[in-house]
């Protein structure tokens, strides 16, 4: 495997499987499974506003702060919601507020050709391209986090395990104390959680934490009752099927979360057939897999190269790019991407630019060919730039292309 | 502009047949709590689509739609065999996970079609310009067999709901069943969050008032309806983006019933 590529991935997948193993325990004794994904699509909504009212960028700390409001929202409704509407269950209204968040952020960013690339990359993520910075952050905010839940952990685990007795009143404040109380903790668990959640989510996408959420949380359970085997049997199974993971992406030049993700749930599969199948059986279907890990090391990574399709829109002079350093959408420039970029910026004639704009499908790509057209030739660049904006490409880069052309417009630039 | 009545009348049609039985399955599924199984035949009824794609399969074709029939079938098996008896293990886990095993598949899928992402989004969206009146008819004639069913068999599901059904998985399965069927039948035209919303929010809003099914259909489809109705016209009038306008507006009563039922408690119903 490429320790340079995967190294940092890895540290990456440890610190959020450090947090969400433990948050996972929880969310299934409150039995609110579907909280990341509501959490994560509140949190878009936040930082799509953020850009929308402050012309933040999606991965600034206001954006975050905004992402983080709307996850403070969010935690009110599910506190009062729990509290005060008990005729339906709580993850019915997770997942309407989920419906909701996924609505709102589809109507905010409007859904227009190349839009997709944004979902995708929401869903799929792209733990392949996290930074040391990257790494700092997701330390210190969990790190932060776990202090939180170490302290309250007396409250939190007593609401987690038995929630209709902790809202009953006359319990000393200290460990829960009536509804109201209740509700106040359930308000800090769930922003606490919206924390990392947002945070994870931006770094690693929805699939994934969901994913180091539920999983190894559920195998621990198949051992054990008692939380610190739990956590001890959660995180020791993650590490394992994140690096397997890493290894399939690796070697079969797939995306990464979704890897890890399968993974997980390969595991969770052997580990369920433990507890049901015979001991042979499950011999069986061990050695059936760990031959299959076997020959994907065995495989070397050209092997790979060969029936990839370029799924990712890349223009022609970066399909020969290793498959592996494909670029997702918001990634910060790696090589390849970083490659294309700089061709755009030393392009001297609209000419080559026009050609550039004809090959590249990636609206990031178009916007900043147009933007560069714009510099050499406000006139032919202006053609280009509303050849792209009739293509109706996604909110950030429609505004992208627009500020420039304002800016030539009013002389600034 | 009778175009565009036209239109609206045609959408108009199409929801109220689709709500009836949506606000029915939704309520089986708000009260057993099995809130996200509709997310993984919707995921589920995409990863069908996207195989088709790979194995040459047109989108929203009659190849297509029963490459995803045959995925969600295959997914309210597993949804109704699957029951853990682990007690901290929750259904809803079980779901999840198959939630999360139909997303790797439709990514890792998506991965190696050409625009696969385009094709992944799409699920998501759906495209109620795809409506005609022959896939009203289509849809209308399916709802109402399925709608039969469940009227003949309604002990029993009523039962299944109360937990005191005999061959408990085979009933569980001609639920899930009838809920992927619906499912395939709408994300090609709605996609999946607006399927998602219609199953849902009806439901949830009937359920916070009522506890009897005839009444809890009535109020959730009227309240259905009329939020779709609103959601619809607004989508005419201002261009607004169709699936997200009416997810909002069904959203909208949502939070006015959680006010109404905060608000004034009156004879709660009990969960």
């Amino acid at each position: 495997m490429n320790l340079e590529l995967f190294g940092l991935p890895l540290l990456g997948c440890v610190l959020m499987l450090g947090i969400l193993g433990y948050l996972g325990i929880h969310v299934l004794r409150r039995e609110v499974v579907f909280i990341d994904i509501a959490m994560a699509q509140t949190v878009v909504v936040g930082m799509i506003a953020a850009h929308l009212a402050f012309g933040a960028r999606g991965d600034s700390w206001l954006a975050y702060a905004c992402g983080l409001a709307a996850a403070l929202v969010a935690a009110v409704f599910y506190a009062f919601g729990r509290s005060r509407a008990r005729q339906i269950p709580l993850e019915a209204m997770i997942g309407i507020s989920y419906a909701i968040a996924a609505a709102a952020a589809l109507f905010l960013v409007g859904l227009a050709p190349g839009g997709h690339i944004h979902i995708h990359g929401m869903l799929a993520g792209s733990v392949l391209w996290i930074k040391w910075n990257d790494i700092g952050a997701s330390a210190a905010i969990f790190g932060a986090v776990a202090a939180g839940f170490v302290v309250f952990r007396k409250p939190f685990a007593r609401i987690s395990e038995h929630y209709l007795q902790a809202a009953r009143p006359g319990e000393s404040p200290w460990e829960t104390g009536g509804a109201g109380k209740v509700i106040a903790w359930d308000i800090l668990f769930y922003v606490l959680a919206g924390a990392v959640i947002a945070w994870a989510t931006r770094i690693a996408g929805v699939l994934l934490i969901f994913a180091f959420l539920i999983v190894p949380a559920v195998v621990s359970a198949l051992y054990s009752r008692r939380w610190g085997p739990r956590l001890l049997i959660g995180w020791a199974f993650g590490l394992v099927a994140t690096a397997a993971g890493l290894l399939f992406a690796d070697r079969l030049d797939f995306s990464l979360g979704p890897s890890i993700s399968l993974l997980l749930v390969v595991g969770l599969v052997l580990a369920a057939a433990s507890r049901v199948c015979s001991r042979a059986v499950t011999a069986g279907i061990s050695a059936v897999v760990a031959a299959g890990l076997v020959a994907l090391l065995l495989v070397g990574p050209d092997a790979r190269r060969g029936g990839h399709s370029s799924a990712y829109g890349l223009p022609a002079a970066l399909r020969a790019a290793p498959p592996s350093r494909r670029v997702p959408a918001h990634s910060p420039p790696r090589p390849a991407q970083k490659g294309f970029i700089e061709e755009i910026r030393q392009a001297n004639t609209v000419q080559e630019l026009q050609a550039l704009f004809h090959d590249a499908t990636d609206p990031q790509f178009k916007a900043e060919i147009a933007c560069r057209a714009l510099e050499l030739d406000p006139q032919a660049g202006r053609v280009l730039a509303e050849a792209f904006l009739k293509e109706q490409p996604p909110l950030f880069f429609r505004q992208q292309v627009s500020e420039a052309m304002g800016a030539i417009d009013s002389g600034v630039k | 502009v009778s175009e565009n009545v036209h239109f609206l009348l045609l959408q108009l049609s199409l929801l109220a047949v689709v709500l009836v039985l949506h606000t029915y399955i939704g309520l089986h599924i708000v009260r057993r709590t099995l809130i996200f199984s509709d997310l993984v035949l919707d995921q589920l009824a995409a990863l069908g689509a996207l195989v088709g794609l790979g194995l040459g399969v047109a989108y929203a074709t009659p190849g297509s739609y029963v490459a995803s029939t045959v995925m969600v079938l295959l997914g309210a098996a597993l949804l109704a065999g699957i029951k853990p008896a682990n007690p901290l293990i929750p259904r809803e886990a079980v779901i999840g996970i198959l939630y999360a095993a139909a997303l790797v598949g439709s990514l890792l899928v998506g991965d190696k079609l050409s625009g696969g992402e385009a094709y992944v989004t799409k699920t998501l969206t759906g495209s109620m310009v795809w409506v005609s009146w022959p896939l009203v008819g289509v849809t209308a004639a399916v709802y109402a067999v399925l709608l039969l069913f469940h009227t003949i068999y309604r002990r029993k599901f009523i039962e299944l709901a109360s937990g005191r059904c005999d061959r408990e998985r085979t009933w569980d399965f001609l639920l899930f069943a009838t809920q992927g069927i619906i499912t395939v039948l709408i994300v090609p035209i709605a996609g999946v969050l607006l399927a998602y919303a219609f199953l849902m929010i009806p439901a949830a809003i009937a359920a916070m008032f009522t506890r009897s099914w005839g009444p809890a259909v009535a109020f959730g489809w009227g309240v259905g309806f009329g939020a779709c109705a609103v959601g619809c016209v607004c989508s005419c009038v201002w261009g607004l983006p169709y699936g997200p306008t009416l997810v909002l507006s069904l959203g909208g009563a949502f939070l006015a019933a959680m006010f109404v039922r905060a608000v004034l408690p009156g004879r709660a119903a009990k969960p």
